[in-house]
C-alpha cells in the first residue's frame, strides 16, 4: 500500500524522538501552569481514578488481542458490584470472590457464543449485556444496595505502605495480565489466534478454547472491577456501569493494540489508560468541564489510531 | 416472526390491537426507527456508526439554541452539524481508511461533549406552541413522526434497490476489493452513506427536541446499541453485503411490539432485558447457523447443470 503523499515521510525513530519531545515539553508545561498536578496525593489520587478503568481495560486487552471484543464488560461490573455488597454481608472473602467467578463465567458464556456459534462479537455480547443487566436488576429488585461493613471496604478504601488498595489491585492485575500475554503459552496461542484464527486451528492449536478462555479472563477482570468499586463506594447500584466498556476500549486503542487482533500489549494498555486518566485530571486541575475532557478524549481516539496506521504504513 | 408475535400478544391482551394502541407502537419506533434507517445504509457497506446517538443529541440542542434565528436556518443549522459530522466519520473511514469502531467512538465522544459545551450540560427548554408541531403535529391524523418515518424508510428503499449508489453499497458491503476492481469509487460511496446516515440522525434528533420541546445533550447514550440490536434482529448482516431498509422495519417493529406486549402484560422491565437479550443471542445464532450449514442442493448448481 502507498504511503499517501501528504503524510510526512518520517520514519519512525524520528517520530519516537518527536513524542518524547512533546512529552518532556508538556511535563515543563504542566508543571509551569499547574503546580498541584505533582503533589504525591494528586499522583495517587489520579492513579485511584483510572484504577478501575485499567483493571476492565487489562482484561479487554486479552480479549482484544484474540480478535475479540466484549461489550458486556459495564454490566458485568454493576452485577458483581451488587453481588458482592449482599454476599460480604454473609462472609467477606465470599462476597469478593463470588462475583469474580461469576463474571468468569458470564464471560464464559460470551466466549461460547462467540467460538462455537460463531456469532459476531458485537452482537454476543451485546445480547449478553442485556440478560447481565437483567440479573443484576432481578437480584436487587432495582434497588440500590448499601454496605458498610469496614472489613468489606478494606479492599476501596485502605493503603498499603502510602499506595491505596485499588492502586494494588490495578497494578498487580496489570502485571498478571502481562505475564499471561507474554510468558505463557496461553498468550502465544492468543497471539496467534487473534492474528489468523483459520492457520490457528490448522496449525493444531484448541483456538475456540482459547477465545474462549480470552473472554472468560476479561469477564473476571471486570467482575473484579465491580467488587473493588463498590468496596470503595459501599454502595452499588444494578444499573451502574453505563459507558465504562467504551472507555476501557478507548484505553486499549489508544494505547495502540489493535482492533483487529493479533498486536498490542498491557504496557500499552497502561499507556493509554494514564494518558485519559492524567488528560482529566489536568483538565479538571486546570478548571476545565466534563464537556472539554469529552471532545479531548474524542479527539485523542481518532488521533492515536490515525497515528497507529501511519506507522504500520510507514514500516511496509 | 413479527406477525407470529403480533397474534399471540393480541390472543394474550386484546388491548394490543386497539388503533390507538398501534398508534403508539408505530410512534415509539419511528424516531429511532429514522436513525436506523440511515445507520443500515452503513452496515450495509460493511461500516459501523456508533456517533449516531450523540448526534442526535448535538442536532436537539443546536436546534433549540438556534431557534431565534427561525425555524428554518435553526433546522438547517441542526442538519448541517450532522452531515458535518458525517462527513468527518467519511473521510477519515473511506479516504483514510481507519477502523469505523474507534473513530466512531472518538467521534461520539467529540460529538456529545460538543452538545454539552453548547448547552453548558443542562436541557434547554424549547418555546412551545409552533416548535412542537415536527414531533407532535399531524397530517391527515397521521402523527408527523410516522409519516416522516415512512418517508424515509420508502426512500432508503428505493435508494437501496433501485439506485447505483444502492447497488454499490451492497456490492462494497459483500466483496470490498471486488468492488474496487468493477470499478466502484469504493471510498466516496462510503462516505456519502456515513453523511446520509448523520443526516438522518440529526433530523431524527429535531424531530425528538421538538416532540419532548426540549434540547437534551443526554439523550441518545443508548441509541446506537438499540438501533444495532434491532437492524440485526430484522436480519441484516454486520459483516455487510446482506439486508435491506425493509429487515431493518421489521427489526425496529420486532422490538416495538415485544417492548409494547410487554408492557401492556405488566411484565417487569428487568424480565424485558433478559427477553431482548434471549431474542437478540437467538437470532444471532440462527443467523449464524443458517451461514455455516452445508447449502441445500438447490442452491448450488451442479458442475453439469451449469
Amino acid at each position: 500500500m502507498q504511503v499517501r503523499s501528504w503524510f510526512p515521510r518520517w520514519h519512525t525513530r524520528e517520530l519516537n524522538v518527536l513524542a518524547s519531545l512533546i512529552g518532556v515539553l508538556s511535563v515543563l508545561l504542566i508543571y509551569w501552569t499547574t503546580p498541584a498536578f505533582f503533589t504525591s496525593g494528586n499522583v495517587f489520587n489520579l492513579l485511584r481514578q483510572v484504577a478501575i478503568n485499567g483493571i476492565i481495560a487489562s482484561g479487554m486487552t486479552i480479549v482484544m488481542i484474540g480478535g475479540g471484543f466484549d461489550l458486556s464488560v459495564g454490566a458485568v461490573l454493576a452485577l458483581s458490584g451488587v453481588l458482592a455488597i449482599q454476599l460480604a454481608k454473609t462472609n467477606v472473602w465470599f462476597g469478593m470472590l463470588c462475583p469474580v467467578a461469576l463474571g468468569a463465567g458470564a464471560g464464559l458464556m460470551n466466549g461460547v457464543l462467540v467460538s462455537r456459534f460463531a456469532i459476531n462479537p458485537l452482537i454476543a455480547t451485546l445480547g449478553s449485556r442485556y440478560l447481565v443487566y437483567a440479573s443484576a436488576n432481578l437480584f436487587t429488585a432495582g434497588f440500590i444496595q448499601y454496605n458498610g461493613n469496614p472489613a468489606f471496604l478494606v479492599l476501596g478504601r485502605n493503603s498499603l505502605g502510602g499506595v491505596p488498595a485499588p492502586v494494588i489491585v490495578f497494578l498487580s492485575v496489570a502485571l498478571i495480565s502481562h505475564l499471561i500475554l507474554n510468558h505463557a503459552t496461553f498468550g502465544a496461542a492468543l497471539f496467534a489466534v487473534g492474528s489468523n484464527e483459520r492457520a490457528a486451528f490448522f496449525s493444531g492449536l484448541p483456538s475456540r478454547n482459547i477465545l474462549t478462555l480470552s473472554y472468560a479472563a476479561t469477564g473476571a477482570c471486570a467482575a473484579l472491577a465491580g467488587v473493588v468499586l463498590a468496596s470503595r463506594l459501599g454502595v452499588a447500584a444494578p444499573d451502574a456501569g453505563e459507558g465504562y466498556e467504551l472507555d476501557a476500549i478507548a484505553a486499549v486503542v489508544i494505547g495502540g493494540t489493535s482492533i483487529l487482533g493479533g498486536a498490542g500489549s498491557i504496557l500499552r494498555t497502561l499507556a493509554g489508560v494514564l494518558l485519559l486518566g492524567v488528560l482529566s485530571n489536568l483538565l479538571l486541575l486546570a478548571g476545565q468541564s466534563y464537556e472539554i475532557q469529552r471532545i479531548a478524549t474524542g479527539l485523542i481516539i481518532v488521533l492515536s489510531v490515525a497515528f497507529d496506521l501511519y506507522r504500520r504504513r510507514s514500516r511496509q | 416472526m413479527l406477525a407470529a408475535l403480533a397474534v399471540g400478544i393480541s390472543i394474550l391482551e386484546i388491548r394490543f390491537i386497539q388503533p390507538a394502541n398501534l398508534r403508539n407502537v408505530l410512534l415509539q419506533m419511528s424516531i429511532d426507527g429514522i436513525v436506523s434507517c440511515g445507520l443500515t445504509l452503513v452496515i450495509l457497506c460493511g461500516g459501523l456508526d456508533l456517533s449516531v446517538g450523540a448526534v442526535t443529541a448535538l442536532s436537539g440542542v443546536m436546534f433549540v439554541i438556534a431557534l431565534p434565528l427561525g425555524v428554518g436556518l435553526a433546522g438547517l443549522l441542526a442538519l448541517l452539524a450532522g452531515a458535518s459530522v458525517g462527513l468527518i466519520n467519511g473521510l477519515l473511514i473511506g479516504r483514510i481508511k481507519l477502523n469505523a469502531l474507534i473513530v466512531t467512538l472518538g467521534t461520539m465522544a467529540a460529538v456529545q461533549g460538543t452538545a454539552f459545551w453548547l448547552s453548558r450540560g443542562n436541557p434547554i427548554p424549547g418555546p412551545g406552541g409552533d416548535f412542537e408541531m415536527l414531533g407532535g403535529g399531524a397530517f391527515l391524523y397521521i402523527p408527523l413522526p410516522i409519516l416522516f418515518f415512512g418517508l424515509v424508510a420508502l426512500g432508503g428503499h428505493l435508494l437501496l434497490q433501485d439506485t447505483q449508489f444502492g447497488r454499490d453499497l451492497y456490492a462494497i458491503g459483500g466483496n470490498r476489493e471486488a468492488a474496487r476492481l468493477a470499478d466502484i469509487a469504493v471510498e466516496s460511496r462510503e462516505c456519502w452513506a456515513y453523511v446520509v446516515c448523520a443526516l438522518l440522525a440529526a433530523f431524527s434528533g429535531m424531530i425528538l427536541a421538538s416532540r419532548l420541546n426540549t434540547g437534551s445533550p443526554i439523550i441518545g447514550q443508548d441509541t446506537p446499541l438499540q438501533a444495532i440490536a434491532a437492524i440485526v434482529l430484522g436480519g441484516t448482516s454486520l459483516s455487510g453485503g446482506r439486508g435491506g431498509i425493509v429487515s431493518t422495519v421489521i427489526g425496529m417493529a420486532i422490538v416495538a411490539v415485544l417492548s409494547n406486549g410487554l408492557n401492556l402484560l405488566n411484565v417487569p422491565p428487568a424480565y424485558q432485558w433478559a427477553i431482548k437479550g434471549f431474542v437478540l443471542i437467538l437470532v444471532a445464532g440462527l443467523d449464524s447457523a443458517r451461514r455455516h450449514s452445508p447449502r441445500p442442493s438447490t442452491q448450488t448448481p451442479s458442475p453439469r447443470a451449469s
